[in-house]
């Protein structure tokens, strides 16, 4: 680059190949007193340095090694954005996941107490299981949750304090229960409400602004534009001092500069080449994978929904329950089987619309049941657990869907993961190119002020 | 807050950090993963049903000389009743199930029992034949009225005291019960609106009771989908008192130790009767000569005794019936 740093207080001794017409006071120190009038000499030095032919070709050599080295540092740093959003894309997805996870868990943790306490009556050992697993793995996945996002922590700790009380009040609605006492059933009914109006506003809150990062950052990791703006300005400043330079020194050819042009275009290509990869791994994912995977997720939350809707149908015997029935029917149409069939990846969803119409033949046998009135026969046919159950159905079902979720779950983040260190790499490769490209720049013009000595 | 990341910030581990610092000024379009906090919605506390418009109309269903009293003639004994057609064979009778004593579901049975479901089942062995010919659906309050008169039930035996508003609606059995409105208490609390002049005092949403409530001065009604849910409000402090029946409010006292229904005066006197669709007037004549057997025998006093007799002391004498529609 240049020789002069016109506002330095010390003056340094400039090169004499780069200045020759100008000698300066070697090896005197300015005075505080005079450091005034030294940079005025100083300047008064890089004006005369610019001027002329050879000013001129410094000039050139300044601006085509900058604008090469800028473009190699907006390149590389595009390139390794890109890598660090999928990364952030896949962290995302993972939280997204986890969210999900919660909800499925806490519906489920629900559907088993509501079931064992109001359909059963005395609460099997399995149905209490199941609930204090589901709540255990709430619990465990909140705690890691908030370390993972802290801009979901707010949320999480909100979720955290509304789980806290629904399992109090179940606690307390148990003790009540067992002591015969009509209130416990109350204390449960109110508990499952609030669970299920004020906890899912926080976990919709908190799978909206995760989608929203999600998507966000798989949009962020594929922008090339600056790359290709800056890449094609460098292009034409090099070709502009190609063409200056076979002009001013009547060669038709600078070896060096005309190398590094030719490394600029490798450069840009790669970049070019490299953030397209990205986009369509990023693109596949998105609309494939990714998207699979919240679906199932959202398929098995709208599951375990219908499953505590069916218990409360049964609880309310009648057309009470009729609400209910018309919840669960809007779970199982609006919800799950449309996402099933629509799925982004067909072979995850193989298989599934039968496993959930197994489960919805049960259903509708006690639903038929119950609308003959033998709302006995409806709860015990609901409490039933063996094979032909609505209860086996629906964990076979459930099952299924919770290990393709998790496949589907593997593979966007394999997807994701995969371009980001041949992205990175790609960066610093692009990096080292357009540095000797300046370099080569820088070399190119000094030959032909050489000849200016 | 603001700057959060995700763990592990990649990529900010490159060596490169002074660099990218530079380019972050140089390409300020590139963003570095900084997000906005999840908003936390408002929690909208699930409100008890709003305490809105009492089911109980303008219209007057009395008129003269009947009294919300009078029902119709009971059926002559050994007649052939004039029955509707029941679904499935069915008596369908709308009951509470969380009414302890009157109707409520044993926890640990899981059946719904108490002295309206024994009558209905009464009911329902001299319509249908058997007491087992029924089909009991649990509704709330509010829903006594409209599910009779859409034809969501046959008759409804939940509490449900006879008045003239009512009777433009539905048609009532004769009185097969006289429960009175008081108040339960907090124990040593004095059990009066007076006492709870700034209070907050709980019943059920669509109720005479709720609308009774409403109309005292210096106290703030507070409505619930149902009593056992006022006795929740009650236990978690958010109201002060619970108006109802005697009968209700000696059900929920006794989950409730701290809960108590003092010796106090009968605010209004509540008559029970079963609730019919105004077409059924045949399963009405039918019902009340169920209840005037059972007052003329020992069957009123049995059922007495066995859901009330504890709670409520000695049996009282059965209301007597009046007819005249």
């Amino acid at each position: 680059m240049s020789q002069q740093t016109g506002a330095a207080p010390v003056v340094v001794a400039p090169r004499a190949s780069v200045a020759p017409s100008t000698p300066p006071p070697y090896g005197v120190a300015p005075l505080p007193a005079v450091a005034g009038a030294v940079r005025r000499r100083s300047f008064g030095r890089l004006v005369s340095a610019l001027q002329g032919t050879p000013g001129r070709l410094r000039v050139v050599a300044a601006v085509t090694a900058m604008i090469v080295a800028v473009f190699g540092l907006v390149a590389a740093n595009t390139l390794w954005s890109s890598s660090g959003a999928l990364e952030r894309a896949n962290l995302n997805l993972t939280q997204l996941v986890r969210v999900q996870g919660i909800q499925s868990d806490l519906l489920q943790a629900d559907a088993s107490a509501t079931n064992a306490f109001l359909v059963v009556g005395l609460e099997p050992p399995a149905q209490r299981a199941a609930y204090d697993a589901g709540i255990s793995r709430v619990t465990a996945t909140i705690a890691e949750a908030a370390s993972a996002q802290p801009a979901d922590a707010a949320a999480l700790g909100a979720l955290n304090s509304q789980v806290e009380q629904y399992t109090a009040q179940v606690e307390q609605a148990r003790a009540l229960n067992r002591q015969g006492l009509t209130v416990g059933a109350t204390y449960l009914r109110n508990a499952s409400d609030t669970l299920r109006q004020q906890g899912m506003q926080l976990i919709d809150a908190l799978r909206a602004a995760n989608q929203t990062r999600l998507d966000d950052e798989i949009a962020a990791s594929s922008s090339g534009l600056a790359l290709t703006l800056v890449g094609a300005l460098a292009l034409v400043v090099l070709l502009l001092a190609l063409v200056d330079l076979a002009r001013r020194t009547h060669r038709y050819l600078n070896v060096p500069l005309a190398v590094g042009t030719g490394l600029v275009v490798v450069a840009l290509v790669a970049g070019i080449v490299g953030i397209a990869s990205v986009r369509s791994a990023a693109t596949d994912a998105r609309d494939g994978s990714v998207a699979a995977t919240t679906s199932l997720s959202q398929v098995r939350a709208a599951a375990f929904d219908a499953k505590a809707d069916e218990s409360l149908t049964i609880i309310l015997q009648g057309p009470a329950g009729d609400p209910y029935e018309a919840l669960w029917s809007d779970d199982s149409t609006k919800k799950v089987l449309p996402r099933l069939s629509t799925l982004s990846v067909k072979s995850a969803a193989t298989g599934l619309s039968a496993a959930w119409q197994a489960y919805v033949t049960q259903h509708q046998a006690i639903r038929a049941t119950s609308a003959t009135g033998d709302y006995e026969g409806a709860r015990t046919a609901a409490a039933r657990t063996d094979a032909t159950s609505a209860n086996a159905t629906f964990t076979v079902f459930t099952t299924t869907v919770s290990q393709r979720l998790q496949q589907q779950q593997d593979t966007a983040g394999a997807a994701l993961t995969a371009p980001q260190t041949r992205t990175t790499s790609l960066g610093w490769l692009v990096l080292a190119l357009t540095l000797v490209a300046a370099g080569l720049a820088l070399r190119g013009v000094g030959q032909r002020l050489e000849e200016y000595r | 807050m603001s700057r959060s990341r995700l763990v592990p910030p990649l990529h900010l581990r490159r060596p490169a950090v002074g660099l990218a610092a530079t380019l972050v000024l140089l390409t300020a379009a590139c963003s570095a993963g900084g997000y906005a906090a999840t908003p936390v919605p408002t929690p909208t506390t699930p409100q008890a049903p709003a305490p809105a418009a009492s089911s109980t109309p303008a219209g007057n269903g009395c008129p003269p000389p009947s009294t919300n009293l009078t029902s119709y003639a009971p059926l002559p004994p050994g007649a052939t009743p004039d029955l509707p057609t029941f679904p499935n064979n069915r008596l369908r009778v709308g009951v509470s199930a969380d009414t302890l004593l009157l109707g409520a579901r044993n926890p640990v049975t899981t059946q719904i029992e108490g002295f309206d479901i024994d009558l209905a089942r009464a009911v329902a062995k001299a319509a249908l034949g058997s007491e087992d010919k029924i089909q009991l659906v649990v509704i709330t309050a509010a829903d006594r009225v409209p599910f009779l008169t859409s034809g969501k039930v046959d008759m409804v035996a939940r509490n449900m005291s006879m008045t003239c508003g009512r009777w433009a609606d539905i048609a009532f059995s004769a009185e097969y019960y006289q429960a009175g409105l008081k108040l339960l208490v907090a124990k040593g609390q004095t059990a009066s609106f007076a006492a709870l002049k700034g209070k907050r005092v709980c019943a059920p949403t669509g109720t005479s009771t709720l609308t009774f409530v409403q109309k005292q001065s210096g106290v703030t009604a507070v409505g619930a989908r149902d009593h056992t849910s006022c006795l929740v409000l009650f236990q978690a402090g958010k109201v002060d008192a619970i108006a109802g029946d005697d009968t209700v409010l000696a059900g929920l006292a006794a989950q409730d130790p701290y809960a108590s229904v003092p010796k106090q005066p009968v605010l209004t006197s509540e008559p029970y009767g079963l609730g019919f669709s105004q077409k059924d007037r045949g399963l009405v004549r039918l019902a009340n000569r169920v209840i005037d057997d059972l007052k003329s025998g020992p069957g009123w006093k049995q059922l007495y005794d066995k859901w009330f007799a504890g709670p409520l002391g000695a049996a009282a004498t059965p209301p007597s019936s009046v007819y005249g529609r």
